[in-house]
């Protein structure tokens, strides 16, 4: 049991890492998409998808539009939430660390 | 003892969230700064991005509002604007003879552009057949081309009195000079944007022209101006909350609410009129609308308290927050030396509209030609000292 416990403690700070990196990857992949979408918008002139998002709009224009505003927001957010749950596990795990070391 | 270290863990965590975004903020509004600040580069790369729409045929066809008149006004306000824009950077960045010249030339494309037909038309339709420049002498004031045209042919003669235009706007300021001292306009001391209908906003274009027309010929119309100013200030304005009222009957009698994109777009006209008062529009708009989260700011377009769907002049309102009112403000904010406020609302702006410059011009990826064209004018207006020179 207690060796089963002692693999556990050593594969958290791993599974740790592994979530790290894969939530900023995550974060980077959504940036990415808001730039292609950002990009596709300026091609096409989406701004009438915001401007006044009423009626007579392409389907284009409002998949670019809201491609574009929905990345470019959920990547910002993610990125919010990635950092907040970094310095969560940081600050609950360095103290554990630095009071092991001494 | 554990609960305690996950309680701090989580505030120290939320202190970061809360610190990244407005690390985040200061990140998407790094244009900003060097617009507030009068950075020519990134002036110039924006002044740069309207020249493209200014080279391209933009008329209705280019907008989709549903309304053929709302396209018709769009289309016209993305060349009036752009006027505007050119016009403050020559008189912010005299020095280079060659780029003044070039903006210059622009204001010609835009001008002549802006009397064409099919420019007129989106105010012909709405006068029911009566073309607008046809129609000067008559008894049709045609604000909602007029009144805009003027500012804009006004304020090219303010920078260069000899200008290919001067005629024009002559004739215009004089049409609409007779108007405002004849019948119920003497009175109520605004004129109507389309039959039956009279915004206050429409009519500060021209109180804007006056002055600078005045300024620029030598001509003396400071009688009328004053009274069509204290007008404005005792009649249209919001005893409550210092707002403009959006629009009125006949009898100049309320019959919108007094709402932040009539404000903030009257404060920025007003201003080659006025600067004080336009410092006092603002002050309302401060007091009553403007806010910010986490270093985004936003105006309400309603005071708080009061709620309202979005319309052509706000654009969409999202939790009473509205999208044209928000940039209306940047003008104000940069005119009255507010940087704080400049850079939260730009950070917004930036957030929903995201800059982007390609080698040599900057546009708003979701602006247009409107959008790129209302974003060159505002962020680059200035203050104005007594004789209307830019500070």
């Amino acid at each position: 049991m207690s060796t089963r416990r002692e693999e556990a403690k050593k594969k958290k700070p791993k599974r740790l890492v592994r979530r790290a990196v894969g939530g900023a990857v995550m974060c980077l992949i959504m940036f990415g998409l808001a730039e292609l979408f950002g990009g596709w918008a300026l091609d096409i002139d989406a701004s009438a998808a915001l401007l006044s998002p009423s009626q007579g709009l392409s389907e284009e224009a409002i998949l670019a539009a809201l491609g574009f505003l929905g990345c470019r927001i959920l990547s910002l957010l993610m990125f919010v939430q990635w950092v907040g749950w970094v310095v969560y596990h940081l600050a609950l795990e360095l103290p554990k660390r630095l009071s092991a070391i001494r | 003892m554990t609960h305690v270290r996950r309680l701090a863990a989580l505030g120290v965590a939320l202190l970061a969230m809360y610190l990244t975004l407005q690390l985040a903020a200061w990140w998407i509004a790094a244009p900003g700064r060097d617009l507030y600040d009068g950075e020519l580069a990134t002036q110039a790369a924006f002044a740069e991005g309207v020249d493209h729409w200014v080279a391209s045929e933009v008329d209705r066809g280019q907008f989709a509002t549903g309304s053929p008149l709302l396209d018709g006004e769009w289309a016209f306000a993305t060349r009036q604007m752009a006027v505007l824009g050119y016009g403050q950077l020559i008189e912010t960045h005299p020095d280079d003879p060659d780029v003044v010249a070039h903006w210059f030339d622009q204001i010609d494309v835009c001008l002549d552009a802006l009397v064409e037909e099919r420019a007129r038309a989106f105010d012909e339709e709405a006068w029911r057949g009566y073309d607008p420049l046809d129609d000067l002498g008559s008894s049709r004031p045609h604000m909602g081309y007029l009144g805009y045209l003027s500012l804009s042919l006004a304020y090219d003669r303010f920078l260069r009195p000899d200008s290919p235009h001067a005629a024009l706007e002559g004739r215009v300021i004089a049409h609409l000079v007779r108007l405002m001292e004849s019948g119920r306009a003497r009175e109520i001391g605004l004129l109507e944007t389309y039959p039956g209908q009279i915004f206050p906003i429409d009519n500060v274009t021209f109180f804007g022209a006056l002055a600078l027309h005045d300024r620029a010929t030598g001509e003396d119309h400071s009688a009328l101006l004053t009274r069509l100013l204290e007008t404005l200030q005792t009649r249209y304005r919001d005893d409550a909350t210092g707002l403009l009222i959006q629009r009125v009957d006949l009898r100049g009698r309320p019959v919108d609410e007094p709402r932040g994109s009539g404000t903030a777009f009257a404060a920025y006209f007003v201003s080659f009129a006025d600067m004080e008062l336009s410092r006092s529009l603002y002050g309302s708009i401060q007091g009553e609308l403007v806010g910010s989260l986490f270093g985004f700011g936003a105006v309400r377009e309603y005071p708080r308290g009061n709620g309202g769907s979005g319309d052509i002049d706000s654009g969409p309102v999202i939790l009473g927050q509205a999208v044209s009112t928000t940039g209306f403000t940047l003008a104000l904010a940069r005119q009255h030396g507010d940087r704080d406020t400049f850079m939260s609302l730009y950070a917004t702006a930036a957030l929903f509209g995201a800059p982007r410059q390609g080698d040599h011009a900057a546009h708003y990826v979701m602006g247009g030609p409107i959008g790129d064209a209302l974003m060159f004018a505002l962020t680059t207006a200035v203050a104005r000292d007594q004789n209307g020179r830019a500070r």
